[in-house]
């Protein structure tokens, strides 16, 4: 009797713990975020780019807000596990040129033991992303009627990315919210292997073409399906990828993301 | 004004990205003098430029194969894990045909190698592949090509699912694989370029000319070093008693790094000058000239490969044909292989 009355006590103690690291944890996340909002939003130069960053954080905010208040530690026992997954990416546009692409990734994809809000499971994922431009940037003849061209465009990215996932009809819907950071871009010109900016530089006919495709900072949502199947040993997605704030513009704003992975922990 | 603005860009990004030296000797002409310097300064950042854009434009289609070449081998996988395995392969990549006037994106590159593997648990196996090809080494009439690369690699294979009795249940694998690649191409010739036309007294003023020959011989070196990280799935399927098809889903992350370097040495005679101050570069002067340039890059790629495979099985001993399609640098890797697998 004495030790059962203990143990309530415990438990009654331990999920007031629980229920303050949670408080410190997101009081923190909320923190940590508005400060990268306000340092990226120095980045903007224009007011429409500085708009959009304050409507984020304000949102982002009023997210996380909600999900601290409404975290419950009772249910936060979840299981850890990660996966590593191979993917293809698909950049969506109406130009010609940015449309004919191939992209590649290699991803880390993680489950979180913790229940942020209603959400029936989380994911992080830090991906790899390399994306090759198809078509051939061709410059005006000169007067022997011969043409330079700039071939090979390419780039490659880091993504990272949280997402909640939702079951309805035993399928897992995901709504995920992430940032990519540009890595490496370069294409080849008649002059050798160059970066953008530097074949920008030497073919400045090429450069609103290049700038079209340019690597790029970005904030993304993202809107798809995540599912596990054979007893959590295989995870396959299919998501659409939108950029809601991107520097520098490009036209590169939508793409399609489709991966297959398995579990290694 | 445009070119001039093209050269100017041209020369400041080499000079961040391309190391050059060219050094004079045996001059019958007054090299010290500022315009002769000058005269030789041109022409050492145009044999730069002309380098850097021979060397990057060979250089990227060798290691975006040599990338792809690391992961040979990672797609032959069976409906069971292997309690040992020894198997012997040889692999030939073919890049795609291009159009004319494109450049090529990836280069033919053949390999042989050994994979070795064994179970460590029910659903656990390590395997294990070295990539090796001896020196090749082409020389004739004084001019050469050597290419040596060898590449290691080590894979984790699980399985996820065994192989069921109904056709639409194959067994599923996943390869957590690491490999390295490294590389040498070695390329030396002698020639001669005539009627070079240059700037006798360096000001780059026009109506003085002259002409002269250079009799040279190039070595061109290419190193390069690929880390490759490599996974996916892969589903088989054994029917007909005998045979095994497979069919696979993989991703590299690759990280390359790649030096080149090349020296020219060669005889400079000028043929014709209108120069004719003393401190200037005229006719009949000859030099010895050794051009040194060296560049690196370090590029970051991705890349699918979609695979297909097919094995004939005979107790233990294997023979298995797979193919291997890269769909960023447009080539597909040929697999025969065959050894022991049980």
């Amino acid at each position: 009797m004495v030790r059962g009355v203990t143990n309530g006590a415990s438990d009654v103690k331990t999920a007031s713990l629980a229920a303050d690291r949670y408080e410190v944890f997101f009081s923190a996340g909320v923190a940590t975020l508005a400060r990268m909002l306000v340092a990226l939003q120095s980045l903007f130069s224009s007011t429409r780019m500085r708009r959009r960053a304050h409507l984020l954080l304000a949102g982002s905010a009023l997210v996380l807000s909600s999900v601290a208040l409404q975290a419950d530690p009772n249910e936060g026992e979840r299981n850890f596990q990660i996966a590593v997954a191979a993917g293809f990416n698909r950049i969506l546009s109406n130009d010609e040129f940015v449309k004919q692409n191939a992209g590649a990734e290699f991803a880390v994809i993680s489950t979180l033991p913790l229940t942020l809000w209603r959400e029936d499971a989380n994911l992080f994922a830090v991906r790899a992303q390399y994306t090759a431009f198809k078509g051939d940037i061709e410059l005006s003849k000169d007067t022997a009627g011969n043409a330079d061209k700039l071939f090979y465009p390419s780039h490659s990215q880091i993504k990272a990315d949280f997402r909640q996932i939702f079951r309805h009809w035993n399928i897992d819907w995901s709504l995920g919210l992430g940032f990519q950071l540009p890595v490496y871009d370069r294409t080849l010109t008649p002059l050798g292997t160059f970066t953008f900016k530097e074949a920008s530089e030497l073919y400045p006919e090429a450069r609103d073409t290049l700038a079209k495709i340019d690597r790029s900072y970005a904030i993304f949502l993202r809107l798809g399906i995540d599912q596990k199947f054979l007893e959590d040993a295989l995870i396959a997605g299919l998501a659409i990828e939108i950029n809601a704030v991107e520097f520098p513009k490009t036209q590169q704003r939508a793409s399609l993301n489709f991966y297959v992975g398995a579990r290694v922990w | 004004m445009v070119k001039l603005l093209r050269i100017l860009a041209i020369v400041h990004l080499l000079t961040a990205s391309l190391r050059a030296e060219l050094t004079v000797y045996d001059a019958t002409f007054d090299t010290s003098a500022a315009n002769v310097q000058r005269a030789l300064n041109l022409l050492d950042r145009g044999l730069g430029i002309v380098f850097y854009g021979l060397a990057s434009v060979a250089g990227q289609p060798i290691v975006n194969s040599a990338a792809f070449s690391s992961t040979i081998g990672v797609q032959r996988q069976e409906a069971w894990l292997p309690n040992f395995q020894l198997e012997p392969s040889a692999a030939w990549i073919q890049p795609d045909k291009i159009g004319a006037g494109q450049r090529l994106n990836s280069s033919i590159l053949y390999s042989v190698n050994i994979v070795g593997g064994m179970k460590l648990s029910d659903n656990l196996a390590l395997q294990v592949r070295s990539f090796y090809m001896p020196e090749i080494d082409f020389n004739q009439s004084g001019d050469g090509y050597a290419l040596q690369p060898f590449s290691l690699g080590a894979s984790l294979t699980r399985q996820i699912k065994k192989n069921g009795d109904a056709w639409y249940s194959p067994a599923i694998t996943t390869p957590l694989d690491i490999g390295y690649m490294h590389g040498t191409l070695t390329a030396s010739f002698r020639d001669i370029i005539r009627n070079i036309e240059f700037d006798p007294d360096g000001d780059a003023a026009s109506g003085t000319t002259a002409r002269g020959d250079f009799r040279f011989r190039d070595e061109f070196k290419l190193k390069w070093d690929v880390i490759s990280l490599t996974t996916g799935l892969i589903i088989s399927k054994p029917f007909l008693w005998i045979f095994t098809g497979r069919m696979g889903i993989l991703t590299s992350l690759h990280n390359g790094r790649a030096s080149l370097s090349n020296t020219v040495t060669g005889d400079f005679l000028v043929t014709s000058s209108t120069a004719t101050a003393s401190d200037t570069i005229r006719t009949s002067d000859t030099a010895t000239l050794v051009l040194k340039d060296s560049a690196s890059f370090r590029p970051i790629l991705v890349s699918n490969q979609i695979t297909a495979g097919l094995g004939l099985r005979l107790g233990p001993a294997t023979v298995n044909l797979d193919l291997s399609r890269n769909l960023q640098i447009n080539a597909t890797a040929i697999m025969v292989q065959a050894g022991c697998w049980f």
